[in-house]
C-alpha cells in the first residue's frame, strides 16, 4: 500500500474518532489515576511492565524483574537479546544478533546517541533498574517505535512519580555485593505525592573492581564506578491534564575496558524532557507532547595502562533536542488507531589527540566524528482491527525525511583525500510498512504472520567516521558519506498456546537486507592506527540474510513450582554467502522455579553451542560451547506498612572459563559469583 | 567553535579566548599604523608593491634602486622574490634585466638555479624572478645578487638562512653520479586533506650551470615517522613545464610528515630525497 492511500484511511479514520464520547475517555482517565494508586506499592519494587513480541508476562519474568541486579543483567535475559561484552560495564545489547548500528534505543520516545566512536556505551548504560518502569523490545523490521531501523528497537520507559493520597512518602532502599567484582551497589527512589504534586528522586552507586574470570585470574582494567540520579515532577494542571519535567544524569568514571585498548576518564550524561499529558483533546484521545533535549560528554583515557603504542586522547560528544506528538485516534473494541509525529536533531563530534612517545614529534590530531549533524522527522501510525471473529490485523507505517552534514571545514577538507564531501547535506526519504494477521484458533491459541519493510540511516560511524579502529576484527573503518540506506524485508510467524499458567511460544523470522552495510577491506588502503591490518569502508553489499528463531516455554506443575525452558537460535549469511559476524550460536536455558514458603528457589543451566560459522572477513575465531549453572534466592517479608526483600545466589557455580561468541576480545567472561541483595519499601 | 579544534570541551577556552583578543589587538593595532603611514604619505602608492610581501633590502648604486620583496627572508630553497627597480629620482623604471646570484666560498665561486617566471623584460619598475638559494650564507661563503639593468650593474649582498625543515634536498644520482637538487614549493601552508604539491627539480652541470629537469617520473608517498603509516590516493607530481611537478598529496592528520619522492628516469632510479613538515 502507498503512503498517498494511507492518507486517506487516515482522514477517514479521523472522522471516525472525533464520535468518541469525552465521558469515556475521562473515565478512563479516572480510571489511570486510580490504577496508579493501586500500583504504587509495587512500583517501587521494580515492578517493570515487559513487552516484547511475545507480550506474556509470564511467572519467570516476574520473577526474573525481582531479581535484577543491573539493567545489563535484565535485557540479557530478555528473548531473543543477548550481551556483547567489552568488560564488565556497559555492554551492549544484541538483537538477534544484530548491534546498535541497525537498531534504535530510546529512552521515554526520546533519540539518545552514544557518545562514544568506540561504542563503549550504549544507551543501555544511563539508565538503571531503579529508574526504570518498563522496557518494550521489536525485532527487525517492525514495530519502530521512535524511528527507523533494519534491526529493531529498544524502548526504556522511566519509572514516573507516584499519585497516592493514602501514602504521600513512599521510599525504597536497596544494596547489594558482588564476590566476583568486589562490586558494592546501593540505591533509593523516593516517592513524594500531595494534591497535585508528585515528585520521584532516585540514585543510584556502584562501584566494582577488576573480577576474576572462570580460570581464577584476575581481569585486569575491569574496574568501574558510576553515579546514576533522575528526578521528576508531575504537576496536575487539571483533573484531565499533566505536566511533567523528568530529569536524569549518570556520571561513570574510571571505567576500564579489558577488551579494548583504551578506559574511560568520565563519561556523563544528562536527559532533559518537559512532557503534557492530557486525557483527551479534540478528536486526540491520551495526547502526549514532548520536548527534549540530552548530551553526552564522553572522555577515554589510556593513562591507566602498563603499555599503549601512543597515548591519546579521544573525547566524544552527542547532543539532541527533539519533539514529539502522539495520541490514539480511535479507540473501540474492534478497533485502534495510534499516532505520533516526531522530530530531532542531533550533533557528534569526536576528535583524536594522539601523543608520540618520541617527543621529537608534534602530537597529532583528527576529527573522528567531523562535527556530524542530523535531522529527522516522521510520522508514524498503528492501526489494529478484529475484523473477523477469530482474526486480527495490525498495520504500522512511518515515514521519515532525514538531513544528515558535516560543518566542520577540518572534517571536509579529511573527506577531500578521497574526493568525498560531506558539507551539502545529504537528504533521505525512509520508510516502513508493517502488516501483520493474527489467526486466534481458540482463546488459548494463536498464530501470527507478519511482513515488515524498513530501512534505516547509516550510523553516524558508518556515514562520517574517520579511521575509527575497531579492535573486534583490528581494521580502521572510513564511513562513506555517499551510502545509501539499508532495507530490511522481515518476515515472520508465531504460535503461541496458552493453558493455565503454562505457555509455549515459538517465533521463526526470516530477515532479507539489502544494501546491507558492512565493512569490506580495501587493499588500496594502508593501515592508520598503529596495530590495524588495514583499512575497511563501510559500504553498502548487496544481501544479507537471516534466519532464526526463539522457542519459550512454560509448563507449570503446580501453583509452586515451573519448568521454563527457552531456545535461541540465529542465522546469518553475508551477500558471498559467508556468515555474518558476531552471530550467537544455539543457546538454550532451562530454569525451575520453585516456592517454599516465603522462598523461592530459582536454579538455571544455560548451555550455548560452538560456535563454528565464523566471518573470515571479521577475523574471527570459532568459539567453543559451554555450560553455565546459576542457582537464586528470593526471601519476600511483607509487613503492614513495609516490604523487604532478600536476593541472593550463585551465578557460575561450576567456574566455568568462557566467552561468548560475539564478545569482543578474547577476554573471558566472570566466574563463580556470590551476591546478595537487600531491599527495602517504606 | 574555533576550527583550531584543540578540546572544544575543555577548559583551555579561556586561555584561547585572551590568545584571540590579543591577536585581535595586534591586528587592529597594525591596521592603524598602516592607516597613519600612508596618510603621512599622500604619494600614489604604486599598486603593485601593494602586497603581503615585506621588503628583505634596498641598494642603490650607479643611479639605480634596487628593492627585493619576498614572503620571508630569504632560505634555502625555491623564493620567490619581485623586485622594484627605480632610478635616482624614484621614477619606476622599464627595461631589460638580468640577475646573477652568486655564492663566494674560499676556493670556488658557484650560481644557483634561476628562473624569469616572466621573461627579463619588466616595465613599471616590477621585476619578477625565482631563485633556488642551495646554501646558506655564513663562515663558508656569502651571497651576491648582481643585477644587470640595461647595462648597468647592481651588486646586492644578501643573506640565506637554513629553514628548520629544509626546503631543498640534493642527492648524487645513482644512476649518473651527477648531483641533483630538489625544491620543495608547494604545499607551502600544507593541511589536512588534499594538497597541491609542486616540486622543482635542477641538475647541476657545473659551479654555473644548473638547468631544470624535465624528463623525471616521481613517486611521492607521504609518511608519518612517529605511527609509521602513510596517507591514500596521493597523485604523483608529473611536469609541467620548466622542471616543475605537481600532483596532490593528501594528510590524514596534523603533526609531522615525511614527504618521500622517488625520483626515476625512465625505470631507473636517480634518488630518494624527503621533506620534513610538521603542521
Ligand atoms: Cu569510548
Ligand atoms: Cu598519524
Amino acid at each position: 500500500m502507498k503512503p498517498i492511500s494511507f492518507l486517506f484511511l487516515f482522514v477517514g479514520l479521523v472522522g471516525f474518532a472525533s464520535a468518541q464520547t469525552e465521558k469515556q475517555a475521562y473515565e478512563a482517565w479516572l480510571d489511570s489515576i486510580k490504577n496508579e494508586q493501586y500500583i504504587a506499592m509495587d512500583l517501587m519494587l521494580d515492578e517493570l511492565v515487559l513487552s516484547s513480541l511475545n507480550k506474556d508476562q509470564s511467572k519467570y519474568q516476574q520473577y526474573r524483574k525481582y531479581n535484577m541486579r543491573n539493567t545489563d543483567d535484565f535485557v540479557n535475559n530478555l528473548l531473543g537479546v543477548h550481551m556483547m561484552r567489552r568488560g564488565n560495564f556497559a555492554n551492549e545489547p544484541l538483537l538477534r544478533g544484530l548491534a546498535s548500528d541497525r537498531y534504535i534505543i530510546s529512552v521515554d520516545g526520546m533519540r539518545i546517541f552514544g557518545a562514544c566512536t568506540d561504542k563503549m556505551d550504549p544507551v543501555s548504560s544511563y539508565i538503571e533498574p531503579v529508574n526504570l518502569q518498563g522496557l518494550d523490545v521489536s525485532f527487525g523490521s517492525a514495530g519502530n517505535t521512535s524511528g527507523l531501523s533494519t534491526g529493531g528497537a529498544v524502548d526504556f520507559q522511566l519509572k514516573r512519580p507516584v499519585y497516592n493520597s493514602d501514602k504521600p512518602f513512599m521510599a525504597s532502599l536497596s544494596s547489594g555485593f558482588s564476590s566476583v567484582s568486589r562490586g558494592f551497589d546501593q540505591s533509593f527512589d523516593l516517592n513524594f505525592s500531595k494534591n497535585k504534586v508528585a515528585y520521584r528522586f532516585s540514585g543510584v552507586h556502584r562501584k566494582a573492581a577488576n573480577y576474576i574470570n572462570g580460570e581464577g585470574l584476575k581481569v585486569d582494567y575491569s574496574q568501574y564506578e558510576k553515579f546514576n540520579y533522575a528526578a521528576s515532577i508531575h504537576y496536575r494542571l487539571s483533573s484531565t491534564s499533566k505536566l511533567a519535567i523528568d530529569f536524569l544524569g549518570d556520571d561513570a568514571w574510571d571505567v576500564g575496558y579489558p577488551a579494548l585498548p583504551m578506559d574511560v576518564g568520565s563519561a556523563k550524561a544528562r536527559l532533559f524532557a518537559v512532557t503534557y499529558y492530557m486525557n483527551s483533546f479534540r478528536i486526540f484521545m491520551d495526547p502526549e507532547f514532548k520536548v527534549y533535549h540530552n548530551y553526552i560528554n564522553h572522555m577515554m583515557d589510556d593513562t591507566k595502562r602498563d603499555s599503549v603504542a601512543m597515548h591519546m586522547d579521544m573525547p566524544g560528544f552527542t547532543e539532541t533536542t527533539g519533539t514529539y506528538f502522539k495520541a490514539q485516534l480511535i479507540e473501540s473494541e474492534k478497533q485502534k488507531l495510534n499516532f505520533r509525529i516526531d522530530g530531532f536533531r542531533s550533533f557528534a563530534r569526536a576528535e583524536m589527540t594522539m601523543y608520540p612517545n618520541d617527543e621529537t614529534f608534534r602530537e597529532m590530531f583528527m576529527l573522528t566524528w567531523p562535527d556530524i549533524h542530523r535531522l529527522a522527522a516522521g510520522v508514524q501510525m498503528d492501526y489494529d482491527l478484529s475484523f473477523l471473529p477469530k482474526w486480527e490485523l495490525n498495520v504500522g507505517m512511518r515515514s521519515e525525511f532525514t538531513q544528515s552534514y558535516i560543518s566542520s571545514q577540518f572534517g571536509e577538507q579529511q573527506l577531500s583525500i578521497f574526493n568525498k564531501s560531506g558539507e551539502t547535506p545529504l537528504n533521505k526519504w525512509l520508510n516502513n510498512l508493517s502488516v501483520k494477521t493474527t489467526r486466534r484458533h481458540r482463546t488459548d491459541v494463536s498464530t501470527t504472520w507478519s511482513v515488515a519493510f524498513s530501512e534505516r540511516l547509516p550510523s553516524i560511524s558508518e556515514q562520517f567516521g574517520f579511521y575509527l579502529f575497531n579492535v573486534h576484527d583490528g581494521y580502521d573503518y572510513l564511513g562513506d558519506p555517499d551510502l545509501k540506506t539499508e532495507r530490511n524485508l522481515h518476515l515472520e510467524t508465531s504460535h503461541k498456546r496458552t493453558n493455565g499458567s503454562s505457555s509455549f511460544t515459538v517465533n521463526l523470522f526470516g530477515y532479507f537486507f539489502s544494501n546491507y552495510i558492512m565493512g569490506i577491506y580495501d587493499a588500496g588502503l594502508s593501515a592508520m592506527t598503529i596495530g590495524s591490518k588495514g583499512v575497511k569502508w563501510y559500504r553498502n553489499t548487496p544481501s544479507a540474510t537471516m534466519f532464526g528463531g526463539e522457542v519459550a516455554s512454560t509448563k507449570e506443575f503446580s501453583e509452586l513450582s515451573s519448568l521454563i525452558t527457552e531456545v535461541n537460535v540465529v542465522y546469518g549469511a553475508d551477500f558471498e554467502g559467508e556468515p555474518l559476524p558476531q552471530m550467537p550460536p544455539l543457546k538454550m536455558k532451562l530454569s525451575w522455579l520453585q516456592k517454599i514458603g516465603d522462598w523461592t528457589i530459582y536454579p538455571e543451566v544455560e548451555w550455548n553451542a560452538t560456535q563454528k560459522r565464523i566471518s573470515e572477513k571479521f577475523q574471527e575465531l570459532s568459539t567453543d560451547s559451554y555450560m553455565l549453572a546459576n542457582l537464586k534466592l528470593t526471601k519476600v517479608w511483607k509487613g503492614t506498612k513495609q516490604k523487604s526483600s532478600m536476593n541472593m545466589g550463585i551465578e557460575n557455580i561450576f567456574d566455568e572459563a568462557y566467552r561468548e561468541h560475539f564478545d569482543v576480545g578474547q577476554v573471558l567472561r566472570p566466574g563463580r559469583s556470590f551476591y546478595l541483595q537487600w531491599k527495602i519499601i517504606l | 567553535m574555533g576550527e583550531k579544534i584543540s578540546q572544544s570541551f575543555h577548559s583551555c577556552d579561556g586561555y584561547n579566548n585572551i590568545k584571540n583578543l590579543m591577536k585581535l589587538l595586534s591586528i587592529v593595532l597594525l591596521g592603524l599604523t598602516i592607516l597613519t603611514m600612508s596618510s603621512c604619505n599622500n604619494d600614489e602608492v604604486e599598486p603593485i608593491f601593494k602586497t603581503d610581501l615585506s621588503e628583505i633590502i634596498s641598494v642603490t648604486e650607479n643611479d639605480l634602486t634596487i628593492t627585493l620583496y619576498a614572503a620571508e627572508d630569504f632560505f634555502v630553497g625555491y623564493n620567490s622574490i619581485t623586485a622594484k627597480i627605480e632610478d635616482a629620482s624614484g621614477n619606476l623604471l622599464s627595461g631589460n634585466v638580468s640577475v646573477a646570484p652568486i655564492m663566494n666560498m674560499e676556493m670556488m665561486t658557484h650560481a644557483c638555479p634561476l628562473e624569469y617566471p616572466n621573461g627579463q623584460n619588466f616595465t613599471n619598475g616590477s621585476f619578477e624572478f625565482n631563485s633556488v638559494f642551495v646554501m646558506p650564507s655564513g663562515e663558508m661563503g656569502s651571497w651576491t645578487l648582481t643585477f644587470d639593468v640595461d647595462g648597468m650593474a647592481v651588486k646586492m649582498p644578501i643573506t640565506v638562512v637554513q629553514p628548520e625543515f629544509s626546503k631543498l634536498k640534493s642527492f648524487v644520482s645513482e644512476m649518473n653520479d651527477a648531483s641533483y637538487f630538489v625544491a620543495f614549493i608547494e604545499p607551502s601552508a600544507p593541511e589536512v586533506g588534499q594538497n597541491d604539491i609542486e616540486l622543482a627539480i635542477y641538475k647541476k652541470e657545473s659551479m654555473m650551470s644548473w638547468p631544470a629537469v624535465e624528463n623525471l617520473s616521481l613517486e611521492i608517498e607521504p609518511w608519518m615517522v612517529s605511527m609509521d603509516h602513510g596517507s591514500p590516493n596521493n597523485e604523483a607530481p608529473v611536469h609541467v613545464d620548466n622542471g616543475h611537478y605537481t600532483g596532490k598529496v593528501n594528510f590524514t592528520m596534523t603533526g609531522d610528515w615525511q614527504i618521500r619522492i622517488t625520483v626515476m628516469e625512465g625505470r631507473s632510479k636517480h634518488g630518494e630525497p624527503y621533506f620534513d613538515l610538521v603542521f
